[in-house]
């Protein structure tokens, strides 16, 4: 039969279920504007009792003990979160990418303003006011006008170069800034997941820290196109909590190989990859997993493993402390017995029964005794006999009861020390370490002590738990290669190197050879300029030649030539026929060309300079990393006529030369190679100098260089990195993906091509004969490197006055032809088609086999107008497949906000429901009292 | 079933108002500026044809203004060729007095002097300057191209226009070595070739033809000689093909100052004779009709260079009027399309009110 008093307990628990639905309602009312939150249900399920009693029966009514809330739940759809986060990505992905094209459009588009097109009207209109038929010309007034109006163009090209220069130093910070964004939202993940373990661990669903890393994740999806799983993690018996995984889920990734961004407690980190001589794209990499404590999981698993060895060895420890105890009390327990007059051996196990009955028979015969006693002073003395013998009885039991208390803890702790013992025994055994020789020893009051030998311990062994019960620690400590060393004590008994860090140190190598190599071809083309250069100066020969521009020399010669215009100039005034006009010309021509080939000299001499530097720099840092791996023979030999550099080293056993990077400038690589067994060995052209056994490889999971490489990523970042990298025909093989990079080229393509176009036709019949540099119109702006939009400038010459635009074809032709045929060219070259052709980053066209590849054709008005339609497709499309996106991703918001949130309604409704029901409990609980009253008063 | 939430139903709300709010703020941009479009993303395929017409209206601008110097110059030369035809007139007038037989010596000396007068006149009409450039000077047309020395010899650019020789009687753009090797025959034909050449040479002016060479190439020019004369206005007259040059097969003077020379020596002769100076004016005569034949060309040359003008003035409204339509929106429809967005925006509005009323808990005792 049910008790009556159980009817309160059934109350209670409705009115406690009551209240708990109220809280959850009000708490969902409270938060329906927090973002992110997801409405929660109680789970409330009814009380039954116990199956069977003692006293049951068949015909007894087994009624329910009330309702129990177990758990409180959030409502939500993990597949309406994995649709909304796949188009998130997208959004993501084309919203920044749409921003990006906007800042590009600011500076290029020209619809609404006035720029490169106006220029190039401009010159045209100024190029046909000198052929109009009324004007010279030569006139140096029109002339000037030309000037002006070229000016206005380089300096328009100047300007929009600088503004992508500018664009692309922000698309940099904007770059970091988003990195540095979702940096901080995988640390947030990551320390929301350790608090709601934590949470979870003790009972507590932690559903608000659940809703804030959803909010979270949604906000992470749209920098990276992410896919999300819960798995279960099993903390121990009945506690298993949720282990949160992210990963990258590039396209046409194998499932296997996609990189985790989160993993549980631990968290990847990006970092900007900057352009480097071997590299010129901007990328992000992955730092690989840690925790907040910065340690991979590698390295945590490992921790971990020796803090449950150390653990162990603490337990073993404690047990040791609690045998010393033991012992004093067994001294102590001896020392009373011995005071209450008994020994030792009349409470082991085959006397004490006997002893115990003993002194039971002294006590009878006491008693019977004093039954006996007939007088007072018997009586009395058979009292006193009587408590003597109780007395002595009750502190035999109680020392017997101490002796049976001591001899269970014994066992007690005997069974825990083996258990003990063996758990550590086995935990070694998994890290190569063995008990012994001669251990463990066991001493007396059952204290253990622990030797171990094993791994790379010290040949004797050493003493893990001593015999004055002091132990020394396991520890992880990491080497200064990367590898983790497993420590005892202050003895290493293992080594774990880090199979990445082997082979990113192996790339890096080959990055330092690669960048000398690219240094070497520097110096050769500067080496061919030079000779170039020589040739030319060499040309002017009686004038001057290449010998005349040493330092000691240099200032000498321009005295002279400008001494010999003097003279010249005297020579014409006194008579001045076309003979002397020559001879004047001449030599200001001669003084012209002798200062633009200084100026030259002297830009070709800075540049050595500068490589140089790099490449000291350069050697260093492949010396000291070489030394690092043990290669310590190394020959660094340079060519004294070009300056390269080429490297031979000594390694391997036997030991071999290796020519590192020869006098052809070719390299050989430096290779982590693994072979069938997994042991790994580091080699250079296939002479191994280390060897590292597969049982000391680690490997760190999710550590990735060159995430970009065409999509890997998707979402913000992915746009930021097209927006820097994107070169379309300009990148090695072309790619439909265009950025900043794409239409600087264009801009360096457009400008090369109108200052070699120009200077071509001006330089027609110049004095010399020759079509060089003598009367070019453009020129860059330190007079050596390839022409590009940044440095296209007026050439010293045409500025000064020194030069003017050569106005007629005819080789003869004097400042008084007004047939202005050349300027008819220079006004057909505008207008006409011309072929402008991809350029690589060092102003050169690219090949595609034999044949130079073509950017465009058509006349400079139409390349801008094509350049400007590809960035307004590239906006249309954007903007359409945004709005697309956007759509589908609102629909899926709404789609879970339907599901998840919170509806007025909803809780208004629950809130009746349970007040009405807590109303009910109450009632309950009155009449309950009511007929206890009723009962009591009978 | 399905469930609506308040928070969905709100964002579905917000995503609209706020797309409703962009095309207001659109619709009053066009509003505004009645541009049909700010940028290339906008309506690539409009903005690309935009600047190719603005690119053809640009050109088109360009050669409307060559037409009309081209009309200038051809303008002075027509006036300073008119003038040069009345001063032959003159002259004829002052010979034909002059063959009078009641004419003494001293008379026709003075009828000398004045047609000598009108035969500087005539040089110096022949070195008319428009802006910078001598009209009747050929390519050189920087420097005066007719000088007359103290004999009455006529030199274009520094070459007899008889002999077509230097003032030294050599040929010009020949070395000494080069000279020496040539007979009196050879030196006579080079001079009469090289003023050949020099009546022949020609300074075009794109207006907007298709300027191109013989061979149909365009955009390259070698020389003026290549240049295909009816793609482009040939505004060169050079002075000797206006007045003539060299020599008849009678080794007499073919241009009409040096006849005049030759006719006031005849004049001087005490008595003269008038047979040979009746021939020599009858000469003149047809000089001067090569004068005329020159400035009927000149006229129909001006009268083309001015009809160009008005085709591409008309080229230029058209281009100007495609462009127009082209990036620019009719006021009314823009007009028309704000007031709609604004309608469109308040009614999105107006739903927001109900939207955000009351719900179960306002009921609810």
């Amino acid at each position: 039969m049910t008790s009556f008093f159980s009817g309160f307990t059934i109350a209670k628990l409705g009115i406690r279920s009551s209240q708990q639905g109220l809280q959850i309602t009000g708490n969902n009312i409270s938060n329906i504007n927090t973002t992110g939150y997801t409405r929660q249900r109680i789970e409330q399920i009814s009380l039954r009792s116990g199956t069977t009693d003692r006293y049951s029966n068949s015909t007894d009514i087994r009624i329910g003990m009330g309702s129990l809330v177990t758990n409180i739940t959030q409502i939500r759809d993990p597949y309406l979160d994995i649709r909304y986060r796949n188009e998130a990505a997208n959004v993501g992905y084309y919203d920044e990418k749409l921003t990006n094209l906007d800042d590009l459009t600011s500076i290029l588009d020209e619809v609404t303003k006035n720029g490169l097109h106006t220029g190039i009207e401009e010159l045209r209109t100024q190029l046909e006011k000198l052929v109009d038929g009324s004007n010279n010309p030569n006139n140096q007034e029109l002339q000037n006008a030309v000037r002006g109006a070229a000016q206005e163009l380089v300096s328009l090209l100047n300007k929009y170069s600088a503004d992508l220069k500018t664009l692309k130093e922000n698309a940099v910070d904007g770059l970091e800034q988003n990195k540095d964004t979702v940096n901080t939202i995988l640390t947030n993940i990551r320390d929301l997941n350790v608090e709601i373990r934590n949470s979870q661990i003790h009972g507590d669903n932690a559903l608000e820290l659940v809703d804030r890393r959803n909010t979270l994740i949604d906000e992470l999806a749209e920098y990276v196109k992410i896919k999300v799983t819960y798995t279960d993690e099993k903390i121990s018996e009945g506690i298993i909590v949720d282990r949160l995984t992210i990963e990258l889920d590039a396209p046409n990734t194998d499932p296997s190989d996609r990189l985790t961004l989160i993993d549980g407690q631990f968290a990847n980190q990006f970092e900007v990859v900057e352009p480097s001589l071997a590299n010129d794209d901007y990328e992000l990499s992955l730092t690989g997993l840690t925790n907040k404590d910065g340690i991979n999981p590698l390295q945590y698993e490992l921790e971990e493993k020796m803090k449950a060895l150390n653990g162990m060895v603490t337990a073993l420890q404690t047990t040791n402390k609690h045998f010393d105890a033991l012992a004093t009390q067994r001294k102590e327990w001896l020392k009373n017995i011995t005071a209450a007059n008994f020994t030792e051996t009349q409470f082991d196990a085959a006397n004490i029964d006997t002893e115990r009955q003993q002194l039971q028979d002294e006590v009878d015969a006491a008693l019977e005794d004093y039954r006996q006693a007939t007088t007072d002073a018997a009586k009395e003395q058979a009292k006193q006999n009587l408590a003597d013998a109780r007395s002595k009885l009750s502190s035999f039991n109680q020392f017997a009861s101490q002796k049976s208390d001591m001899d269970r803890t014994q066992s007690n702790l005997e069974s825990q020390r083996k258990l003990q013992f063996d758990n550590l025994q086995a935990s070694l055994a998994e890290q190569g370490l063995t008990v012994g020789p001669n251990s463990p020893t066991i001493d007396t009051d059952g204290k253990i002590s622990i030797h171990i030998t094993g791994g790379s311990l010290p040949a004797g062994g050493v003493d893990l738990l001593n015999t004055q019960n002091e132990s020394i620690k396991f520890a992880v400590t990491s080497g200064p290669d990367g590898s983790l060393n497993l420590q005892v004590g202050t003895d290493t008994f293992n080594t774990v190197q880090l199979e990445s860090e082997l082979k990113e140190k192996m790339q890096d190598l080959n990055d330092l050879v690669k960048s000398l190599q690219e240094v070497n071809d520097q110096f050769l083309s500067l080496a061919d300029k030079e000779k170039e250069w020589t040739d030319i100066a060499n040309s002017y020969k009686p004038a001057f030649n290449s010998t005349h521009f040493d330092a000691s020399k240099i200032e000498k010669k321009r005295e002279l030539l400008k001494k010999s215009i003097d003279d010249a100039q005297k020579a014409y005034d006194t008579t001045p026929n076309d003979a002397n006009k020559k001879a004047l010309q001449e030599a200001k021509d001669n003084l012209t060309n002798f200062n633009i080939l200084a100026d030259q000299k002297a830009a070709i001499d800075t540049s050595k300079k500068d490589l140089e530097t790099q490449q000291g720099d350069l050697e260093s840092k492949l010396k000291n990393a070489l030394t690092a791996q043990g290669i310590n023979t190394q020959n660094f030999a340079h060519d004294p006529v070009t300056g390269t550099v080429s490297i031979d080293i000594t390694t391997g056993t036997p030991a071999k030369k290796v020519d590192l990077l020869n006098t052809a400038n070719e390299s050989v690589p430096f290779e982590a190679v693994k072979d069938v067994a997994g042991n790994l060995s580091l080699e250079v052209d296939g002479v191994s100098f280390k060897n590292i056994p597969v049982a000391n490889l680690g490997n760190l999971p999710d550590t990735a260089e060159n995430l970009y490489a065409g999509n890997d990523l998707y979402g913000v970042l992915q746009a930021d990195l097209d927006h820097l990298n994107g070169k379309g025909e300009f990148d090695e093989p072309a790619t439909s993906i265009r950025g900043i990079s794409y239409y600087e080229r264009t801009l360096d393509s457009f400008a090369q091509q109108l200052a070699n176009t120009f200077n071509d036709l001006n330089n027609l019949n110049s004095l010399n004969g020759t079509n060089n540099f003598v009367k070019d119109l453009f020129a860059s702006s330190d007079g050596v490197s390839t022409i590009t939009a940044s440095n296209i400038t007026i050439s010293d010459a045409w500025m000064s006055g020194e030069i003017s635009i050569t106005t007629s074809t005819d080789p003869n032709a004097d400042d008084n032809d007004f047939s202005g045929t050349n300027i008819h060219n220079m006004i057909g070259a505008l207008n006409g088609d011309l072929t402008f052709y991809a350029l690589d980053e060092n102003g050169n066209p690219i090949k595609d086999g034999n044949d130079l590849r073509v950017l465009f054709k058509g006349s400079f008005e139409e390349m801008l107008v094509n350049s400007n339609s590809i960035l307004g497709q590239d906006v249309k499309s954007s903007t359409t497949l945004l709005e697309n996106y956007a759509t589908a991703a609102t629909d899926r918001a709404v789609s879970r906000d339907n599901v998840s949130t919170v509806d007025l309604n909803e809780e208004g409704i629950n809130l009746i429901q349970y007040q009405k029901s807590f109303s009910a409990a109450c009632r309950v609980m009155t009449t309950l009292d009511e007929m206890l009253d009723s009962l009591l008063n009978m | 079933m399905l469930r609506i939430s308040s928070a969905g139903v709100l964002r579905s709300y917000r995503t609209g108002l706020t797309r409703s709010y962009a095309q207001l703020a659109a619709a009053t941009q066009t509003a505004t500026d009645f541009l049909a479009f700010r940028s290339f993303g906008a309506n690539p395929a409009a903005a690309s044809k935009s600047f190719q017409l603005i690119r053809s209206y640009g050109k088109t601008q360009n050669y409307i203004d060559n037409s009309k110097a081209v009309t200038k110059r051809l303008s002075s030369a027509w006036e300073s060729a008119m003038t040069l035809s009345d001063s032959a007139d003159k002259i004829d007038g002052t010979i034909g007095e002059a063959m009078n037989g009641d004419q003494d010596l001293a008379s026709r000396k003075l009828q000398v002097s004045t047609i000598r007068g009108e035969m500087e006149a005539m040089v110096q009409n022949l070195n008319t300057k428009h802006v910078d450039t001598f009209v009747f000077a050929g390519v050189n047309a920087g420097e005066a191209p007719f000088t007359l020395d103290d004999e009455y010899n006529l030199y274009y650019q520094g070459i007899n226009v008889d002999t077509g020789l230097d003032k030294d009687k050599k040929p010009v753009g020949l070395t000494d070595d080069q000279i020496a090797a040539m007979t009196p025959e050879d030196i006579e034909a080079y001079g009469q070739e090289t003023l050949k050449k020099l009546s022949q040479e020609k300074v075009y002016v794109d207006v907007g033809l298709g300027m191109k060479n013989n061979d149909g190439t365009t955009g390259s020019f070698a020389s003026s000689n290549d240049i295909n004369s009816a793609s482009a206005v040939n505004v060169s007259m050079p002075g000797i093909q206006l007045i003539g040059y060299g020599k008849d097969a009678n080794d007499k003077p073919l241009n009409a100052i040096s006849q005049l020379r030759d006719i006031c020596k005849e004049l001087l002769q005490d008595p003269i004779d008038v047979d040979k100076i009746s021939d020599m004016r009858n000469q003149f005569h047809d000089t001067c009709n090569v004068i005329r034949e020159g400035i009927s060309q000149l006229d129909t040359r001006v009268g083309f260079a001015k009809s160009n003008q008005e085709t591409l003035t008309k080229t230029s409204d058209s281009l100007y009027e495609q462009i127009s339509d082209l990036t620019t929106v009719d006021p009314a429809q823009a007009y028309m399309d704000l007031s709609y967005a604004q309608y469109y925006y308040n009614s999105t509005l107006k739903i927001g009110n109900g939207i955000l009323g009351q719900s179960f808990i306002d009921y609810m005792n």
